[in-house]
């Protein structure tokens, strides 16, 4: 059986509609690095079609960004 | 008589990727972000708000991804101040000031929230497919 998929994001431009009846669709993904180059959070796909799942994982992961960056700032006050 | 009609073949969308590549350094993999929230619009040229996002546009490195995709790769490390990300774009050149503006945006995209500090780095992969519908 195949999972819904779920439209993230918006994007307008690339070469749509140039000719006839041809569209272009773009998917964006999206990770996230730390200073050292480490990994902190591959998000997926950021705009574009993906699972529910998949959105559930990239909500997760960017709570946890928006977490850490306000720790970062009490931090800094 | 039948009706009109028209398709731009494989063979088509192939070319129209390798049309892009073959751009060279003028190619649309120059990408920058933004914390705008506008909704997208064919009208647009650059993005919408640029604060805290002075970066200059990384050049990435395109590629043909199957045959009717072009992909761009880029990564762009937050230097000037923390920001909530909102928006990203790709153009066919760098640019000029800080934050940098000019030349030719190819797309731009609106999406959910990515807070990012100084000093840490969005890898964005770009893919456009060329549709035959």
């Amino acid at each position: 059986m195949s999972e819904k998929l779920e439209q993230a994001g918006s994007v307008v431009g690339g070469p749509g509609a140039i000719f006839g009846k041809m569209r272009a669709t773009t998917t964006i993904k999206a990770r996230v690095f730390g200073p050292d180059g480490a990994l902190i959070a591959d998000l997926g796909t950021i705009v574009g079609k993906r699972t529910a799942a998949e959105a559930k994982r990239t909500n997760e992961l960017r709570k946890m960004l928006a977490d850490d960056l306000e720790r970062s700032r009490d931090g800094r006050r | 008589m039948a009706a009109d009609d028209v398709l731009v073949v494989n063979g088509g969308r192939e070319m129209t990727v390798d049309a892009l590549l073959a751009l060279g350094a003028s190619a649309p993999e120059y990408i920058q972000q933004g914390v705008g929230t506008t909704a997208t619009d064919p009208a647009q040229t650059d993005l919408i708000d640029k604060t805290d996002c002075g970066e200059a546009r990384v050049q990435g490195t395109d590629a043909k991804v199957s045959n009717y995709t072009y992909r761009t790769v880029g990564t762009i490390t937050k230097a000037d101040a923390d920001a909530i990300i909102r928006e990203v774009a790709t153009f066919n050149g760098a640019g000029t000031g800080s934050p940098p503006s000019g030349d030719t945006m190819f797309l731009r995209a609106m999406f959910d929230a990515i807070s990012i500090k100084i000093g840490n780095s969005i890898e964005y992969t770009i893919d456009t497919l060329i549709s035959a519908t």
